[in-house]
């Protein structure tokens, strides 16, 4: 079966996963940002310490500047670190992982959220559509698609180990679809990952004036 | 159990959003303070009593909510178990019934209900509803979980076995020369618990209302479907008696009247 059929089956196959992760993250971006809203309008205490805190990270933080490789491969590696880093990869823990991943996924929502509000407020509309949307299209689906990988990763693990623990026949042709599913699921979001790096270091300081 | 109990999974969000608002607010008010004294030492104290009364808030919280969950947890699998158990009797008296109707006690579908009725009785046990709630209480809520995948499994399994009861019950009843009752379709529920509690974790915990939904929705479904089925399978197997006639005008009269219809004469109970 060519690559592409075999991504579009994988897709089908784990439509639930997808839309349930999907749903999730979205959900809590949109809870958070209206709560941060909130929160950062009716305390402008909160806001000047966050706009100081955003201030100095430079001054502690060694990020490369925009248009180069450096911050490129930053990026990158940093969005693929289940796959490498050996801090991160303990999310394919079977079972085990997966409550640190659905910790990671809200963390991550939350952090989107506030940062959506915090931009807002102190730049306007229009530059958070620009600093956030250009690799938004490229890095949303492509994290989504990575953890839909981890969730089918997870339950056919899990259910290859319960069903050996409890003493029945492990069904070996869904563990194996299950396990490709995984492959192709995570191939497909490291593609978009490398795309979205590559717009957040070329494209969206271009987009932003830097 | 109604549906007011999905207080269980979405109240613990609401305060969780609530208590870390309220924080930023504490903390926010704590440092603005502090910034603008000149003695910082004398703030402190009541920040520290802010943070404190708000520490306390929110264990006196997490200990209501927990009990909450305990109440919703022991009555789930209360009802699951009076439900099995009354099941169980059920096919144990219609085997019992239907065996001694037919008075061939080896035939082959007098067997399959036996075999059922044994099967049900062995696998589908009691679970310790109180030992449960007790342990989502004062151990872990993660318990809920694990209380969670069995429900949902013991449905599942409940829901084949019972299937294929009733497509035996069918059988011995043509074989006992009872009409067979036109059965209403029952809605299965096969629900996989692995994914459910897998997209638990994954969704951060989210997924567990969808979860804690279903759990109502599908037993309560389930308890009605079999409600039906009881009535139709009760109704055939009923000894049918002649109409009962008015002791006055000789009218025909329902069983449980206590007026006669046509001339509104008590009629003896």
């Amino acid at each position: 079966m060519p690559i592409s059929a075999a991504m579009r089956a994988a897709l089908v196959r784990n439509k639930l996963l997808i839309t349930v992760v999907a749903i999730t993250f979205f959900s809590v971006i949109v809870l958070t940002a209206v709560i941060a809203y909130g929160v950062l309008l009716t305390s402008p205490e909160l806001m000047k310490s966050f706009e100081n805190l955003v201030g100095s990270t430079r001054t502690y933080v060694g990020i490369p500047p925009p248009y180069t490789k450096g911050l490129y491969l930053l990026i990158f590696l940093n969005n693929i670190g289940h796959f490498w880093n050996p801090l991160r990869i303990w999310v394919w823990a079977p079972f085990i992982g997966a409550f640190s991943l659905g910790y990671e996924l809200v963390l991550n929502a939350v952090v989107i959220g506030a940062v959506i509000s915090f931009a807002n407020l102190t730049k306007g509309a229009m530059y958070t559509i620009a600093g956030l949307t250009p690799h938004g299209v490229f890095e949303t689906p492509a994290f989504i698609l990575e953890f839909a990988g981890l969730a089918r990763w997870h339950i056919t693990t899990t259910r290859a180990l319960y069903e050996k623990l409890s003493g029945r026949i492990v069904d070996r042709p869904l563990l194996r679809e299950g396990i490709s599913d995984t492959l192709l699921l995570s191939l497909l979001s490291v593609v978009l990952f490398a795309i979205a790096a590559y717009f957040e270091s070329y494209v969206t300081p271009r987009f932003l004036g830097l | 159990m109604g549906y007011i109990w999905m207080v269980v999974p979405v109240l613990p969000i609401l305060v969780g959003i609530s208590l870390a608002v309220s924080l930023i607010g504490v903390l926010v008010s704590v440092v603005s303070r502090i910034g603008n004294l000149q003695q910082p030492n004398q703030s402190a104290i009541p920040a520290a009593g802010a943070i404190l009364a708000l520490y306390v808030f929110a264990i006196i919280l997490f200990y209501i909510i927990l009990a909450f969950g305990a109440f919703a947890i022991y009555y789930m699998i209360e009802r699951r178990n009076s439900h099995f158990r009354r099941q169980q009797r059920l096919f144990s008296t219609l085997q019992k019934y239907l065996t001694s109707k037919t008075g061939v006690a080896g035939n082959e579908n007098a067997f399959r209900l036996w075999q059922s009725s044994e099967e049900s009785r062995l696998e589908e046990r009691d679970r310790p509803a109180g030992l449960w709630s007790v342990l989502y209480l004062f151990v872990t809520p993660i318990v809920g979980l694990i209380v969670a995948f069995n429900l949902t499994q013991d449905l599942r399994g409940h829901e084949e076995l019972q299937a294929t009861y009733q497509r035996t019950l069918l059988g011995a009843l043509d074989e006992a020369g009872i009409v067979p009752p036109t059965l209403p379709p029952s809605r299965p529920h096969k629900r996989d618990p692995v994914l459910f509690i897998i997209l638990t974790a994954i969704t951060g915990g989210l997924f567990w209302i969808y979860w804690f939904y279903t759990l109502l929705k599908d037993y309560n479904q389930h308890f009605q479907d079999q409600a039906q089925y009881e009535d139709q399978v009760l109704a055939i197997l009923k000894p049918q008696s002649p109409p009962r006639k008015c002791v006055t005008c000789g009218g025909a009269v329902p069983e449980s009247a206590k007026f006669c219809f046509h001339c509104g004469t008590q009629q003896p109970s």
